[in-house]
């Protein structure tokens, strides 16, 4: 079955504050739907990004280890590997999860994955 | 991964907000910057419980995360005072002891309550930062509840900030020997927003149902805070009371059923208890308050096998003693239904005309209807017919206006035969 990545890029700042009644709906939703993935076998991996984070760059014979940037850190805060039949349904299966909700979700077909 | 966490979660965060956030405005002094706290908090168990399950103890979770972004804040904050580092090394230290159940932190709720009633606060203004603070819910949603538009809201919250700002208004529980003067702004902010719940009929009905929630669990976490206070107490027992009954008071086709109509079979027999025990704890404790004398008269109706059965002598009692300590005009009118309920209509007829120059009654409703009452029961059937219509026109709630219609139009039938 072709898997898909996932890449979570929620909005940060900018929305109005949402109360502590708000924010637990969205807690449940996501819940539900991450436990609902796995349970179906359609979520094969998760995770979030933590907090440390380097960039080893590689060139001309010199490694350097720097910060990555900012705007990177931003961008993506979590992924998950999902299994569908065919991009169209990877991409419903982003549109329905609440994981980056205000935000984005970038899908992207995975190719040439090492065997398990 | 995890198992069904629903039941967990439900609440959680509305009801773990207001404790957290009260311990974070004891610590970092000011209820904004502890507000934005506890959401960061709150938005970091949404982030992360979906992938990690939700943790053992979510409620302590959420305290202890809430506390290192208070500690963050307090670090990253440049300048250091005295107080900030005392109040670092509170929470440093503290960060090693997770809270237990009730909290290796002291339970700031009670502080918080008395805040947001405080006299400083006009009374909307207290409703709705209680509702807001303790009760975790939205500018949005407290304003869906009142009715009101979400910028008058919004606007009362923040000059009720405001002031707590400005007036200097105290994050403390009163000295003991003040706390009789400042628990009936406590208590009667609960049984407003209860009330709110109960009484209307229009609205978004979710949100009225879970009023009535949050005014329990705030008289129940007052009275666990603030034990053996004969009015608390009385408060509890007479809003779960009213709560046995909500299933009954309306009929399936929405129509208003009055007491002595419902179906008492359908009520909560498990919520009178309750409130029969809390009436039981009160009883010993001092001369009773208005809100316990009301809990007795609920109770007198919730053990009573029927209306015509009820104890209408004690009623008439306990109706005198609550004209005494919290006199007014409607509590006369219910002591007039209940002689009328032990003398005959008659003598219930004698008292309202009496109270129809009462200048507060003048636009009630239930003043009419209650006389329309009685002079059906005595079957002055022209005159009945008379007050139900003026109640009609004096009524706001549409159940209420069905109700009377029926009455009239009854009356009318009556008289023409």
């Amino acid at each position: 079955v072709p898997r898909f990545l996932l890449l979570l890029s929620p909005l940060r700042g900018g929305e109005s504050r949402p109360s502590p009644a708000e924010i637990q709906q969205r807690t449940l939703a996501y819940l539900d739907w991450v436990a609902a993935g796995v349970r179906r076998g359609v979520i094969v991996a998760g995770a979030r990004l933590g907090a440390r984070a380097s960039v080893v760059t590689r060139g001309d014979g010199v490694t350097t280890v720097s910060e990555p940037s900012p705007l990177l850190d931003v961008a993506v805060s979590g992924y998950f590997v999902v299994e569908a039949e065919n991009f169209a349904s990877a991409v419903a299966i982003a549109a329905g999860c609440p994981g980056a909700e205000p935000g984005s979700i970038e899908v992207r077909e995975l190719q040439d994955a090492l065997a398990d | 991964v995890h198992a069904p966490v629903g039941a967990l979660v439900e609440h959680l965060f509305r009801h773990e907000s207001g404790r957290v956030l009260a311990t974070m405005v004891r610590l970092l002094g000011d209820v904004s910057s502890a507000e934005e706290v506890v959401q960061e908090a709150l938005l970091a168990a949404l982030q992360r419980w979906p992938l990690s399950g939700v943790p053992p103890n979510p409620g302590a979770w959420l305290l202890v995360t809430a506390r290192n972004k208070a500690l963050d804040r307090l670090r990253r904050a440049r300048g250091f005072t005295a107080r900030q580092d005392a109040i670092t090394h509170e929470l440093e230290t503290a960060a090693d002891e997770p809270p237990s159940e009730m909290g290796a932190f002291p339970d700031d709720r009670l502080r918080l309550i008395f805040t947001c009633c405080h006299p400083a606060l006009s009374r909307e203004s207290q409703i709705a930062l209680t509702l807001k603070l303790l009760g975790g819910l939205s500018t949005a949603e407290v304003a869906r509840a009142f009715l009101a538009s979400e910028p008058t809201i919004a606007q009362r919250i923040v000059r009720a900030k405001r002031t707590i700002q400005t007036a200097r208004v105290p994050y403390e529980v009163p000295e003991p020997d003040a706390i009789p003067g400042r628990l009936p702004a406590v208590l009667s902010v609960l049984y407003l927003i209860f009330n709110e719940g109960y009484t209307a009929s229009a609205g978004d009905a979710l949100v009225r149902h879970e009023l009535c929630d949050e005014a329990l669990r705030l008289a129940a976490l007052l009275d666990h805070l603030l034990p053996d206070q004969p009015e608390v107490l009385g408060l509890r027992a007479l809003l779960a009371l009213q709560a046995s009954r909500s299933a009954t008071r309306v009929s399936a086709d929405g129509t208003l059923v009055l007491l002595a109509d419902q179906d008492r079979s359908q009520w909560d027999r498990e919520q009178i208890e309750g409130a029969l025990a809390l009436i039981g704890r009160a009883r010993g404790l001092g001369v009773p308050g208005p809100y316990l004398l009301q809990a007795e008269i609920a109770a007198c109706h919730a053990t009573a096998i029927s209306w015509e059965a009820t104890d209408w002598g004690r009623m008439v009692m306990l109706y005198d003693r609550l004209a005494g300590c919290a006199p007014s005009p409607v509590v006369d009118l219910n002591r007039a239904v209940a002689v009328a309920m032990r003398d005959g209509p008659a003598a219930g007829l004698a008292i309202v005309d009496e109270l129809a120059a009462v200048p507060e009654l003048r636009d009630y409703h239930l003043l009419p209807a209650t006389r329309a009452d009685f002079l059906r029961r005595l079957e002055r059937w022209d005159a009945a017919a008379a007050e139900y219509a003026r109640a009609l026109g004096l009524a706001q709630n549409t159940r209420e206006q069905d109700f009377l219609r029926r009455r009239l139009a009854e009356c009318e039938h009556r008289r023409l035969r």
